[in-house]
């Protein structure tokens, strides 16, 4: 785990899928902890200026973290209003629980790059499956600002993984379930408490997709303590 | 020039103040100012909307592209309605979708049975507008799609049945007369072939008009790329379009057979328009029209009875009001698109051919929905749903 030690030691800037992992559950905590401090979120992910809107529930916000807000209101789904205060209680946590990067105009560039499917024909010996869009928004503007500023990466989406690699960039990247391994390896969790974190809360209830194909089976991601804290990929 | 200067040369050109771009955009005005003053820079989601509401490509505000060269008919059209800059961004959103979804549907070979030209059978030319062969063909389209006579429950299905993508969004509203929407559009998009556009602030009844309408305009207007449906739009096309839908979704011999056997003839009035209105899932004004026409009410009738709330007629026979209910702005979501589309979407990720995040970039939804609303297990049936299908297992 040194590896994720030496990574959450630099800033570190987020994706959408992640944070919302972490604070839909009620563990945004756990992130501030693993994190050392707040997390650098971007526009995409997070707008300061949507979070300060006094109507937050009656239009659909451009950034992806408060969407589900709106999104709740109209299809009052049990499971995201329940996670309805913990997104607020978090958006109003600016300067705390996370900070906003201001994108410079050559980090935009550079995220529309990232965003754009013609991006995919600069790289090399990433499958064909990965190619079909470019990257979401907030992948894009987390990965532009990872590499201009060096920072760490906190983002389980497998694209933007391939994307860097594809493009010969070695940027440090810890995924959710690293993340908990790392909190129970650092004692802020049991492992326990981890396993039904990962399992029945992020997969089961909030329904993040920890699946993969390989070859004809459908593997899923789970979070086991035997013998030893662990993200495995087991038939589903 | 750089990135500030373009947003507030765009902006300028396109007449639109900050703060209608900001009332857009959802944002603080200030934030608009600070772009503009190059003291902040926007985000990639914003930069793509204010692209869209400037008629300018993300390339071009970006430096990375000239301006001007060809000019698409999206540009045209959407300049022609400034006035309403909301609907402006939804139509180009529209547009942006429609090229996205096109070359995923080619690149993951979806198969796709709409090249933007009608059935041979149903093949008047490209821009056929004599509305007097309106009623006819209106039949001759019932017929080839085996619809009957009688009303037809869904429009959204059967179109999407036909792969003729319809897209829902909100498009203003048409009686307000400083932001006028629109009621829908038609596009023959080149990998999708035809394509509609609703304005679901109408009433379904009025939806399902503009459905009508614009599946006209995709089976006889084919030579046109683009079209939209403004107010007061009196051109050949949209008088054989509107024939058309009004026979289509009212067939007259059916019409007749109904008021003929209800022994409504002569006696018509308010509370029966609206069951008419109900029976053939349309909107009552239209109802109105349609008996006009037909002449089994006068003109001054269907002036009078017009100033008539159809909600209330509806809920004094106990009929479901809603079919009349203007329901306003709503929040679509993953609303927005066909069962096609999100079936696609579906399967697509299932075959880990499409992920997550790029899935929630392309419906322009948080990737929450996508993985509580399109991909989790659906919800086990009740006792008293399993108890029903006990009864069926015959």
């Amino acid at each position: 785990m040194d590896f994720i030690d030496k990574l959450l030691k630099n800033n570190c800037v987020i994706d959408t899928s992640l944070l919302s992992n972490f604070v839909f559950t009620g563990r945004a905590h756990l992130l501030q902890q693993l994190v050392g401090g707040p997390v650098y979120i971007t526009p995409a992910v997070m707008d300061p200026a949507e979070t300060l809107l006094p109507n937050l529930y009656s239009f659909a916000p451009r950034c992806e973290f408060l969407k589900p807000l709106h999104e709740v209101f109209a299809n009052s789904d049990e499971r995201y209003a329940v996670a309805a205060p913990f997104i607020q209680s978090f958006a109003l946590g600016s300067g705390t629980l996370w900070q906003p990067i201001e994108l410079t105009a050559d980090e935009l560039v550079l995220s529309r790059r990232y965003s754009d499917r013609a991006i995919w024909k600069e790289t090399t010996g990433v499958d064909g499956r990965f190619k079909k869009r470019g990257l979401g928004a907030g992948e894009a503007e987390a990965c532009a600002v990872a590499v201009t500023r060096g920072w760490s990466l906190l983002l389980d989406d497998q694209p933007a993984v391939e994307l860097l690699k594809g493009l010969g960039l070695s940027i440090p990247i810890a995924r959710t379930c690293g993340l908990l391994q790392h909190a129970v390896e650092s004692t802020y969790l049991t492992c326990d408490d981890a396993m039904q974190l990962f399992n029945s809360e992020i997969v089961d209830r909030f329904g993040f997709h920890a699946t993969r194909l390989q070859g004809a089976e459908r593997q899923r991601l789970w979070f086991r303590c035997n013998p030893v804290p662990q993200c495995v990929w087991e038939a589903a | 020039m750089s990135l500030n200067q373009k947003l507030q040369a765009c902006r300028t050109e396109a007449r639109l103040t900050q703060q209608q771009v900001a009332d857009v955009l959802h944002v603080p005005r200030e934030s608009i100012s600070m772009w503009e003053k190059g003291n902040r820079v926007p985000g990639l989601r914003q930069i793509e909307d204010l692209a869209r509401l400037y008629s300018v490509s993300v390339d071009f505000l970006l430096g990375n592209e000239e301006k001007g060269g060809k000019v698409d008919e999206r540009e045209i059209l959407c300049r022609g309605l400034i006035n309403n800059p909301a609907v402006h961004l939804e139509l180009s959103k529209w547009f942006d979708f429609l090229d996205e979804w096109g070359d995923l549907i080619v690149d993951a070979k979806v198969v796709w049975n709409n090249d933007g030209k009608p059935p041979k059978k149903l093949d008047r030319g490209p821009d056929f507008t004599d509305s007097r062969a309106a009623p006819t063909l209106a039949s001759e389209v019932r017929s080839f799609y085996e619809l009957g006579t009688n009303a037809i429950s869904d429009m959204y299905s059967l179109l999407d049945e036909q792969d003729i993508l319809v897209y829902r969004a909100n498009l203003g509203d048409w009686s307000d007369p400083s932001q006028p929407g629109i009621s829908g559009a038609f596009h023959n998009h080149p990998k999708l072939g035809y394509c509609i556009l609703v304005n679901v602030q109408n009433s379904p009844g009025r939806q399902s008009f503009t459905l009508a309408h614009e599946f006209a305009h995709a089976l006889f207007h084919y030579n046109s790329r683009s079209l939209i449906s403004i107010r007061k739009d009196s051109s050949p096309r949209e008088y054989f379009a509107d024939a058309f839908a009004s026979h289509f979704l009212v067939p007259t011999k059916e019409m007749n057979k109904l008021i003929e056997n209800w022994g409504w003839r002569n006696h018509l009035d308010p509370h029966k328009a609206i069951e008419l209105a109900y029976v053939f899932r349309v909107s009552y004004v239209f109802m109105l029209n349609r008996l006009r026409n037909e002449r089994h009410i006068t003109e001054e009738q269907r002036q009078e009875w017009s100033t008539l709330s159809p909600a209330a007629l509806a809920q004094q026979l106990g009929l479901d009001a809603s079919v009349f209910h203007k329901p306003g702005t709503q929040a679509l979501n993953l609303h927005r698109y066909p069962a096609s589309v999100l079936q696609t979407i579906r399967d697509l990720i299932n075959r880990d051919e499409l992920y997550v995040s790029q899935a929630a970039d392309l419906l322009d939804v948080s990737q929450a929905q996508i993985q509580s609303l399109l991909l989790s297990e659906p919800a086990r049936a009740t006792e008293s749903e399993q108890k029903e299908a006990c009864e069926f297992a015959f």
